[in-house]
């Protein structure tokens, strides 16, 4: 079928009043009487709090409210923005009498400016009794440990399963490897902190203007945290300035409406950047060993993995990460015999949790680093040993998570081999000697993965098309736009289903006053899931026009149809009437009168897989250990491209964020003490536009049959493949293995060194 | 304090404290929120405005340092509710995605365009180097100002 909007590159719906400084993001919304909030962090990674003194810090004047543990309501949630039951443990408090991280919130000011606030937080007195700090798992789950959290030993979660017998698979096979593997933790970096106003309005009710993914689940969890029904509570979402997964989660909104609820005034709790490093959110870090066995030929047998994630100071989405690590490794090289052996670990550091890929980032490096070590000794070609090995067209996932009806990974693979001169290159570049000081090499690396969380979560949208008068319309969405197009794609849909412009919708999105339950921005799932609902409720708004031109025109509904905002007979397709003149002529109708206002939901059981590959090709300076990126190839199935350059967008966006992971980015703590040394955007090295490698993005454009109009995930898997594809190609260049992300120039050289050295 | 300077064309007489930066200023006394706050230390560039011409980091800069002196700011780039060459490069070439970093870049790129007419790839990438995004992975944001930049 021929469409209008849906496949083409639209401007996005918000571009204007983003070029313009109109959009307002939570910062920019001043009220009258506003007060500023502030929170004195914890000096030490792990302590008891003994006494804490606020009589100095209240008696400033223009202090509102000064709050620790004692003002707060002494009820633990689960600060994961999942739907309910909570996907993760309950062990947050407002504030409590403990701090488990440097960082760790210890007490909270409201004041009339921010420095009143700020002066304020010096005059608060702590006196803290200290405890061990656990920096490393390893520590964390010694014998006798100190617990972080009571009654867990410091475990935060843990899992097992397996299928076939392992162990014969290993003994059956001609070739046995085990590795271990190790990931950074690395942080969102979202330009715009977490951030969020609450108000009371003339109800008293609580009104939360926040920096979210999910304000529905923000609510719900802000309603357990407060013990308030969720009709007290309204949220608004505006424009957000990134989330990354950052904000998949509830972080300082339940503090920052204490302030106001203490107060009774407008309060702005806003993180500074240096704060947003250590108390807002991170990547774990994860310790990934992998046991491989193959035949000679280079089939594999038997696999098993042993994961360690450093969830730090408290759960966040803590385990539910490593439960999707484990439901992505069974499926994307399918073998008789695997086991998986998973564990989340408190420790004093900052707080783990969602980031863009949840897991896969970690999963991939460790997995792809492998199978190029494993190809390698087998001296096979690694993307022959890929294809050998991965997920076919029609193979069922082992574990059953996943459904694979729309198959593209052996033609991403195709793709990329074809784009990148992998031969060729494969072989000009290992004859090209080993004595240069510079050396070149091509690797690559694939992936699969998710488009929602179904069946780790209830998987759930929604959306409600009210038409106005004159036949524009508003669309109301539950799903969150955060620099990803969200609103555009979904506004293309009703424009595409309705017909009418795209110039005629307004999107409001999200204000849990007005909009439909949505479990919000996370997985990839916006499109897929979001876009089915309002596809379902542009239909039925449609089939309500048509059938009211039908009245109007005596005749029956199934003789018109729509076509490019006309209604038209369906036989000569004669123009009979526009979609708006119709609209009109129902709501000023003497005889019959009516409105057209459509609400669809949409709940899936299934969880279809996207797949793709990045290849690169890089110079290793061996004298300095820098690895300098020639090209990148990402491409991507995705199913069908609804919006081509926002879909290209996001391939940009995560390639650049995957290759931080692989080359420069990591937050740095100090095993002794757990401080961080790097919280700020100078010594964490995000890339700037002088890093940036050329990068060819391409789809393959397969047709998922649950897709609204056949697509499926892409916010997420950009960021996947392109750190171990980097290492590959290193590996490829030096012929040495790292099997620890980032490859910083230090770390390659030191490797490289010993690897001459011996 | 009582400083005098031109904002986005308008002759404004503003009382400032001394210690207040132009990020707090243009924000809060002007309501001009098109200026960003990602870092308040230097790092990000969302902040940036125009000075005289010169893109700075307003989170950086005394108020008190613009008096007599004409700012530039996101708000003061359309004319007559036209978009800029730039502004509209960024819309057409997928250059937003987020929109928080996009007030600072465009001003970047506009104080950039006037330096530089046509630039090169590589003078775009020194001249826009103190932008962060973390949402575009830059590319669009190149083809943006490549693409104001021929016209």
């Amino acid at each position: 079928m021929k469409h209008q909007y849906v496949g083409k590159t639209v401007p996005r719906v918000d571009a204007v009043s983003k070029v313009t400084g109109k959009a307002r993001f939570v910062a920019d919304f001043q009220m009258p009487g506003m007060l500023y909030g502030k929170v004195l962090r914890s000096p030490v990674a792990h302590a008891r709090i003994k006494r804490i003194d606020t009589g100095k810090a209240k008696a400033l004047p223009g202090v509102k409210a000064v709050i620790t543990w004692e003002d707060v309501p002494r009820i633990p949630y689960c600060t994961a923005g999942h739907p309910y039951p909570d996907s993760s443990r309950r062990d947050t408090y407002i504030l409590d009498n403990k701090v488990r991280f440097m960082g760790d919130a210890v007490a909270a000011v409201a004041a009339e400016t921010r420095e009143i606030a700020e002066d304020a937080l010096k005059l608060i007195e702590v006196e803290y009794e200290e405890l061990p700090v656990l920096v490393s798992p390893e520590e964390a789950l010694a014998e006798g440990a100190v617990e972080i959290h009571e009654g867990t030993k410091n475990i935060c979660g843990q899992h097992q399963f397996a299928q076939g017998d392992v162990e014969a698979g290993f003994a059956a096979s001609d070739y046995v490897l085990e590795e271990e593997f190790r990931t950074p933790i690395i942080t969102h970096c979202s330009l715009e902190t977490h951030v969020s106003l609450t108000y009371l309005d003339e109800n008293d009710r609580l009104v939360v203007i926040t920096s979210t993914q999910v304000p529905f689940n923000l609510r719900r969890i802000m309603s357990q945290a407060l013990e308030m029904n969720m009709k007290q509570i309204r949220v608004i979402k505006p424009h957000v300035g990134g989330g990354f997964g950052g904000k998949a989660e509830v972080v300082q909104e339940p503090l920052n409406a204490v302030l106001t609820l203490k107060t009774g005034k407008p309060v702005l709790l806003e993180y500074t950047r240096e704060e947003e490093m250590v108390a807002g959110r991170t990547r774990h870090s994860t310790v990934i060993k992998l046991k491989t066995g193959v035949t000679k030929e280079g089939r594999m047998l038997a696999q098993s993995m042993k994961i360690i994630s450093n969830t730090g100071a408290y759960a966040g989405h803590g385990h539910a990460v490593v439960y999707s690590i484990g439901s992505h490794f069974a499926v994307h090289y399918p073998v008789p015999h695997f086991s998986f052996e998973g564990i989340s670990v408190y420790t004093n550091i900052p707080v783990a949790s969602a980031m863009r890929s949840y897991g896969a980032s970690q999963l991939n490096f460790a997995m792809e680093s492998h199978m190029d070590n494993l190809a390698r000794k087998l001296n096979m070609d690694p993307l022959e040993f890929r294809r050998l090995n991965a997920i076919k067209e029609g193979e069922k996932d082992p574990m059953g998570y996943f459904v694979n009806n729309s198959y593209g990974l052996a033609e991403c693979l195709a793709k990329g081999e074809e784009l990148s001169n992998w031969k060729t290159k494969r072989e000009t570049f290992a004859a090209a000697g080993a004595n240069q000081k510079r050396k070149k090499g091509i690797g690559m690396a694939c992936y699969c993965y998710e488009t929602t969380a179904y069946c780790g979560a209830e998987e759930m949208s929604a959306a409600i098309i009210r038409m106005n008068e004159d036949g524009t319309a508003v669309l109301y969405l539950g799903s969150a736009e955060i620099g990803q197009g969200n609103d555009t794609v979904m506004a293309q849909i009703v424009a595409e289903e309705v017909g009418i412009g795209l110039e005629d919708i307004h999107v409001i999105g999200v204000d849990t006053d007005v909009c439909p339950y949505d479990i919000g921005a996370y997985a990839s799932r916006q499109l897929y899931m979001c876009g089915m609902a309002v596809k379902k409720a542009a239909v039925k708004c449609r089939e309500m026009i048509v059938d009211f031109a039908a009245q109007l025109f005596d005749t029956i509904p199934a003789n018109l149809e729509v076509r490019q905002g006309w209604i038209c007979d369906k036989l000569s397709g004669n123009r009979l009437i526009t979609v708006k003149e119709t609209v009109w002529k129902a709501h000023y109708n003497m005889d019959r009168p009516r409105t057209f206002v459509a609400e669809a939901y949409h709940g899936a059981k299934c969880n279809p897989l996207s797949y793709g590959a990045v290849f690169a090709e890089v110079e290793v300076d061996t004298g300095t250990g820098k690895v300098d990126i020639i090209k990148l190839w990402s491409i991507h199935d995705c199913g069908k491209v609804v919006n081509p350059q926002l879909a290209e967008g996001q391939v940009h966006g995560g390639v650049l964020m995957g290759m931080g992971f692989g080359l420069s980015e990591q937050l740095l703590i100090d095993p002794q003490t757990g401080r961080t040394y790097n919280n700020n955007l100078l010594d964490y090295k995000m890339a700037t536009m002088m890093d940036i490698p050329e990068l060819e993005v391409a789809f393959v454009e397969t047709s998922e049959p649950s897709g609204a109009y056949g697509n499926k995930s892409l916010g997420e898997p950009p960021c996947i493949s392109v750190a171990p594809a980097i290492r590959n190609a290193v590996l490829n260049a030096t012929g040495v293995e790292f099997n620890e992300a980032p490859l910083t120039p230090e770390r390659v050289l030191l490797k490289l060194k010993k690897a001459v050295n011996g | 304090m009582k400083i005098e300077c031109t904002v986005n064309g308008q002759r404004e007489i503003i009382e400032i404290e001394p210690g207040e930066t132009l990020l707090e200023m243009l924000r809060n006394r002007l309501g001009l929120t098109g200026v960003k706050k990602g870092c308040e230390v230097g790092e990000c560039g969302a902040c940036t405005v125009l000075v005289e011409d010169e893109p700075v980091d307003s989170c950086l800069y005394l108020a008190a340092r613009v008096d007599g002196k004409e700012i530039l700011t996101i708000e003061g780039l359309s004319q007559g509710g036209k978009l800029s060459k730039l502004q509209q490069a960024f819309i057409d070439e997928g250059a937003v995605q987020c929109g928080f970093c996009t007030p600072g870049f465009i001003l970047s790129a506009h104080a950039l365009l006037k330096r530089h007419p046509q630039p090169t790839e590589e003078e775009i990438k020194q001249g826009l180097a103190g932008n962060l995004c973390r949402c575009t992975g830059y590319q669009n944001i190149i083809r943006a100002v490549q693409k104001a930049s021929n016209e």
